[in-house]
């Protein structure tokens, strides 16, 4: 199919913004393959001081919802308002004089905004109008990875068991695996455990030599199947200690499973393990928290206590608070019990969601350079996009759809991981060198973008279609200088050591900046934002300058010692 | 607390007491050979007694085997002290379970509880008026739980092995956290006699109603309640509208509630309106009062551009119908000509005690966020806060449209005294000033009888009548203007410390400030002069209040202020002060403070290392001429010549020489050595200094760089210099 077809009309003039992310306008509506255009009249002059005249983009993937009804429904002459609700929470509503074309409009932008596949996605027909100094596809391979690994412990190797991936299709073709494992091991464990995701290595914390690895859930099934070679992968990891395994399922949830095939691992065959359960709310829930949330925060009539019972009602808080506490507990079990060589499993149902928001939060409360903007963007790229976290699937739809075009897979699963690092943040705001708005960016580009990182189900997907050939890395754009000074946090100040969050259900905070961005004036806290960093720039100018004054200060003290006693010398001669 | 007491001074010999600045001065500085015994012997006893004082106030920490080791001492000082004055073998519990217990003895004097771990790693200092209830548990195997809750929030549990000392203790800290007579408060043990005028008149009336703009000609100042003849819970000094008669005033007076008639609060200058304040009338059901309707009606004409007045009850309307079966109520619309009446669901006292007690036990019990969430919808809080704030806003636009408005609630000393101080707080920056907050709280809440006594329990809240009295409304004013310095935040010059600090010190009863339930009642006991204000404590910490993002001139009334449900939240860092656990870690107000003193001392640390170069540059540059000079001048004064200009020359040379030959010790010891670092705000949890090491009780207490050694120090073990340009610890004071 040709984008081409799906568009009914391309031109709707007579369109007023009456709701958006600027001041009301007049203007014209323009749809392209990609884009929605809003072309404003340009003769008004906005007293906001932006350019009036400046032309709106979005891209229709962006497009969560799309609304279309006539302004009155006895007289359909006076024209339809079209809502269009994006996947960044912005409702844009705008009165078309003619409701035909609104409504021609509406089904045009909702085709295109729900095309199915990745092959007409934009990023393969972005132009970048920057010059790649940092390509943002080579910047994390597993090679380098492994190589960083192999400095501080030889237990691991690299395996390419997965080559055209034939065991696992949502595995990368390189995996971190134990050393003394064979690659035939490996493919039978594949057998016994969800989606093939056999055991891989995931974070080595050299503090303590522990260990936390990965995987989907064993196959164990009614019939309580074993598999004699991932009890051996799992326990080649035993050293001194006792090892963890941490369920991200409820127990009820884990046993459930067990009927459809799953299950658990049996402690009998699994011995120097203890079995935990963490519960993180599963997909479904996680996005119904956010609709109910989205939903509550967009009510601004609202009383107090409707207010509370609905953020309460919304779950999603405890959402965030469940997947904080999951992530805590295994940063204790790697970093606090009292043993070393602890080795920690963690998986859930299938190992591509809460899985990964568990074993990422985990590094980022453990280990100080996930906490810089490099660290951050690699461990994304090794938790989320090569360890298969369907993008494609969950992100297809965020809050507000609802109807046919939706499905059961959709959650926002990487946005509540967003949403936890920045509770880590609104707790240590000077630990992180990235600032909050990096996350929103990150957000928005999860579900809609130009960059191609985040195109896909897997690096299967992304091979097939040859991602990486035809697209640009979302990392090579935030590489560029000018990009990534926006992110930086002027207050970072590192800190070697773990971060301990607090999870009790006061210091968890609504997302001000994501839930009330459209809603409220920012200006304000910006301000403050850009005084403390400018004090703080001050500060560390201040320092410097004052380092080299005292050089100066020292060289000349010495040499004006040296001349005085030359001169005392001189006079007494 | 008086200070935040943490700090210990110990001289190699053994203990020694730190002289108060009251007796200091006493002292012979520099005694005579022949007096020096018995000025040995009277100023050590001085020094005892000053010490002990500084000890029971606060100021100083425990020493070891100090006056609560010898029992008869105390007792000797204080003639009230309690029976049982310490019990040993008690543990303080963690009460978010993280930390092991910790063995200690408790220490009660008629002012403070002491907990003091056996290793002395914790010191744990409370104000008996601070305590707002114990609670004894059952025995256990691990011994006998006592729970100490205070009005700022702390909880304090313990564990005392022995039963019967659990009781004692539990019994002595119920009477000593009561005490019956409001001359046994702390604040009149503060003998401390800091020059302390400038507290006690921070508020002039006539200076602050000059400065509102309040125009003569149609506001005059009345004589009606000097001597509080006529109201005794207002101020001497009221503001009425010129043309109102005598007899006009106290015929309204007669018909008010405790004679609370309408008078002047505040002056808008800008729309020429202004904001009364009163009590409920004695309407019941059809009573009528001629001078009240007259004194209406000309509070509305004062104002030029709209004779049309608000009155604002704000009260719910179900809350003013009850009153009028006692003879009370609220005024009939069509007795007032000029007047249109709005009524503002602001709940009770009742309510609000209930409400904060729910809202106390979601901040500190609950388990889970929809728990939480629960309890936190049931006790209300931020309902009735956004109430408040609505109504303030009603007021501030109102004035602000030129429209004047009179406000009661039942006495016209709680609800109104939120909404009057927030809606000029909305309206006017200068009270947005840390001065002006104060003048604020001495005219809206002291001036007009807000029953401080009463309200926060400072006396005797032994029986069910005194109790119900209790409640939070001043607590609740702070925690309005903190949601509002929330969405201002650049508005405002203190911050939240100065809330939070104020908010300890209305309850800790160490200052006279919050003592009396009106003027007339801090007048009788003449608290101006037995106690110690707050005001001039807080001025002596004034930069520990500063907001660093205070912008004066960029606001001036805040009408934009967001209402929306969405938009409040629980203030943590006052509910949860003491939990550091649950608060953020760090914090990016504190580190730009510090980053703006730190750039202050930078700047002119570098002015002082331009200032050597240039001086070094200067001699190394003529160091070769000014020797060749001096040979000149060798060889001209041989030669008879004697030239007072060379002279000079010389002597300035050499003079200069050995300048330079001091100032390069200088230059090696202070401009190069001095840490450009300074240490991190984060992860400082015990003050620096050796002799002290004293832990920072909460997250709240202001850390202190020496600006020297850029170390991190508490408030006491750091001093001005006598030049006041810099702040440097003990050591580094030594070391010069």
């Amino acid at each position: 199919m040709e984008l081409s077809e799906a568009i009914e009309i391309t031109r709707v003039r007579d369109a007023f913004m009456r709701k958006g992310p600027r001041p009301s306008q007049q203007g014209e509506l323009c749809i392209f393959g990609h884009h929605l255009i809003f072309a404003p009249s340009g003769t008004e002059t906005s007293k906001s001081g932006e350019n009036p005249s400046e032309e709106f983009w979005i891209l229709h993937r962006a497009i969560d919802r799309v609304l279309c009804e006539p302004v009155s429904k006895e007289y359909p002459s006076k024209g339809g308002l079209l809502a269009l609700k994006c996947k960044n929470f912005l409702i844009i509503i705008f009165e078309v004089a003619n409701l035909e074309h609104c409504k021609a409009a509406a089904r045009s932008i909702e085709a295109l905004s729900n095309l199915n596949g990745i092959v007409h996605d934009y990023p393969f027909f972005y132009q970048v109008p920057f010059n790649v100094l940092d390509d943002g596809w080579i910047s994390f391979d597993v090679e380098q990875e492994f190589a960083r690994l192999s400095l501080l412990t030889d237990a691991f190797r690299i395996s390419r068991v997965n080559e055209h991936f034939s065991i696992c299709p949502s595995y990368p073709t390189t995996v971190i695996v134990p050393k003394g494992i064979g690659d035939d091991y490996l493919r039978i464990s594949a057998t016994f455990r969800e989606g093939g995701r056999f055991p891989v290595f995931c974070y080595y914390h050299n503090l303590t030599k522990s260990v936390i690895m990965r995987c989907g859930q064993p196959l164990i099934g009614p019939t309580n199947r074993r598999c004699r070679e991932d009890e051996v992968i799992i326990n080649s990891l035993l050293t001194i200690s006792k090892g963890f395994i941490i369920d991200t399922r409820s127990k009820t949830v884990a046993n459930a499973a067990k009927a459809k095939g799953g299950g658990t691992e049996p402690q009998g065959c699994y011995a120097q393990f203890r079995y935990v359960h963490c519960a993180t709310p599963r997909i479904k829930e996680m996005h119904d928290a956010l609709a109910r949330m989205v939903e509550a925060c967009n009510d601004g009539s609202v009383s107090t206590d409707k207010w509370l019972m609905r953020l309460s009602n919304s779950g999603w808080l405890q959402c965030i608070s469940d997947c904080l506490n999951s992530a805590a507990n295994v940063a204790q079990c790697v970093h606090c019990e009292s043993n070393r060589e602890v080795p920690v499993i963690v998986h859930g149902g299938e190992g591509t969601d809460t899985t990964l928001i568990t074993t990422s939060l985990a590094q980022l409360i453990l280990d100080s350079d996930a906490r810089t903007i490099r660290g951050f963007e690699s461990l994304i790229e090794r938790e989320w996009i090569t360890a298969g976290h369907p993008f494609r699937l969950r992100n297809a739809h965020g809050a507000f759809a609802a109807g046919l075009n939706t499905g059961q897979y959709e959650s926002p699963v990487f946005l509540v991981f967003l949403d936890c690092v920045h509770q880590l943040l609104s707790q240590f705001p000077l630990t992180f060198e990235f600032t909050e708005s990096f996350l929103i960016f990150l957000f928005e580009h999860a579900y809609a973008s130009e960059f191609g990182s985040f195109l896909g189900n897997n690096e299967k997907e992304k091979f097939k279609n040859e991602v990486k050939k035809r697209t640009v890395s979302l990392w090579s754009y935030i590489h560029h200088p000018e990009t990534l000074r926006q992110f930086i946090n002027p207050l970072y100040d590192p800190r070697p050591k773990v971060l301990w969050p607090t999870v009790a259900p006061q210091s968890i905070l609504i997302w001000e900046r994501l839930f009330f961005r459209w809603q409220r004036d920012w200006a304000e806290i910006d301000g403050i934002r850009s005084s403390s960093e400018h004090w703080k720039l001050r500060e560390r100018s201040l320092m410097s300058r004052a380092a080299v004054l005292r050089g100066v200060t020292i060289e000349l003290s010495k040499e004006a010692a040296n001349q005085n006693v030359n001169g005392v010398i001189g006079i007494s001669q | 607390m008086f200070t935040s007491p943490f700090c210990k001074e110990k001289a190699a010999g053994g203990e020694k007491w730190r002289r108060g600045d009251a007796m200091s001065h006493l002292l012979p500085s520099s005694s005579a050979t022949y007096t020096e015994d018995i000025t040995v012997v009277g100023s050590l006893l001085r020094d005892r007694i000053a010490g002990l004082y500084d000890s029971i106030l606060g100021k100083e920490s425990l020493m070891s085997g100090c006056g609560y080791g010898e029992d008869g001492r105390i007792a000797m000082m204080v003639p009230f002290c309690l029976g049982n004055k310490l019990v040993d073998k008690v543990q303080l519990v963690d009460r978010l379970g993280v930390e092991a217990n910790l063995l200690g003895t408790v220490h009660v004097t008629t002012t403070h509880i002491i907990f003091r771990s056996e290793d002395g790693s914790k010191e744990l200092w409370l104000a008996t008026g601070l305590i707002a209830s114990v609670e004894r548990g059952s025995l256990s195997a691990a011994g006998c739980p006592l729970t100490i809750r205070c009005k700022h929030f702390q909880t304090i549990s313990l564990l005392i092995s022995r039963d019967k000392a659990c009781q004692d203790l539990y019994e002595t800290l119920l009477r000593c956290s009561k005490p019956i007579n409001v001359n046994e408060l702390l604040a009149f043990e503060n003998r401390d006699s800091v020059e302390d005028a400038r507290g006690w008149s921070r508020m002039d009336w006539g200076i602050e109603m000059s400065r509102q703009g309040v125009p003569p000609d149609t506001w005059v100042e009345t004589d009606i309640n000097s001597g509080f003849s006529s109201c005794d819970t207002y101020p001497e000094r009221l503001w009425v509208p010129a043309s109102a008669s005598t007899a006009t005033l106290i015929g309204s007076c007669r018909f008010r509630s405790r004679g609370r008639l309408p008078v002047l609060s505040y002056f808008h200058r800008q729309s020429e309106a202004s904001l009364c304040r009163c009590a409920q009338p004695l309407t019941g059901f059809s009573a009528r009062c001629v001078e009240d309707e007259k004194l209406m009606e000309l509070i509305g004409k004062a104002n030029p551009n709209s004779e049309t007045l608000y009155l604002v009850d704000t009260r719910p309307r179900v809350n003013a119908m009850v009153n009028k079966v006692q003879g009370k109520g609220f005024e009939d619309e069509r007795n007032y000509s000029n007047m249109r009446f709005h009524f503002f669901d602001i709940e009770n006292i009742h309510v609000m005690r209930n409400s904060q007690a729910k809202l106390i036990e979601a901040c500190t019990k609950t388990k889970n966020m929809t728990e939480y969430l629960k309890a936190l919808e049931s006790s209300g809080w931020l309902k009735h806060v956004r109430s408040i704030l609505e109504c303030s806003l009603f007021l501030a636009q109102s004035l602000t449209r030129g429209v004047s408005c009179v406000v009661h609630c039942s006495d016209g000393w709680d609800r109104t005294s939120q909404v009057v101080a927030l809606s000029q707080l909305l309206l006017d920056p200068f009270f947005r000033t840390i001065h002006g907050f104060q003048v604020l709280i001495e005219k809206d809440w002291l001036g007009f009888g807000h029953k401080f006594d009463d309200r926060c329990g400072h006396v005797g809240a032994l029986n069910d009548e005194a109790s119900k009295e209790v409640s939070p409304v001043f607590s609740q004013f702070l925690d309005c203007v903190w949601q509002i310095m929330r969405q201002k935040p650049r508005a405002f010059q203190f911050n939240e410390r100065y809330l939070i600090e104020m908010h300890e010190h209305v309850y800790s009863c160490q200052f006279g400030t919050f003592i009396g339930n009106c003027e007339k009642d801090r007048r009788d006991l003449h608290v101006s002069k037995r106690t110690k204000s707050l005001w001039t404590w807080m001025d002596a910490r004034h930069d520990d209040y500063m907001n660093p993002y205070y912008s004066p001139t960029t606001f001036v009334a805040l009408l934009d202020f967001d209402t929306r449900a969405s938009r409040f939240v629980v203030w943590n860092m006052l509910y949860n002060r003491f939990d550091e656990g649950l608060l953020p870690r760090e914090r990016v107000d504190e580190q730009t403070m510090t980053s703006i003193e730190h750039v202050g001392v930078l700047e002119s640390h570098i002015a002082a290392l331009r200032m050597r170069i240039a001086e070094l540059k200067t001699q190394l540059g003529s160091s070769s001429t000014s020797s060749s000079a001096m040979l000149d001048s060798g060889l001209s004064s041989s030669g008879g010549n004697d030239d007072p200009l060379q002279r000079s020359g010389i002597e300035r040379t050499t003079s200069f020489e050995s300048g330079i030959l001091d100032l390069n010790g200088y230059a090696e010891e202070v401009l190069t050595t001095r840490p450009l670092r300074w240490q991190p705000l984060r992860g400082a949890t015990h003050c620096s200094s050796n002799q002290c090491r004293g832990e920072f009780p909460s997250v709240i207490d202001r850390r202190i760089h020496c600006h020297r050694c850029g170390l991190i120090f508490c408030r006491r073990c750091v001093r001005v210099t006598a030049d006041e340009r810099e702040r440097v610890c003990e050591g580094c004071r030594i070391k010069e």
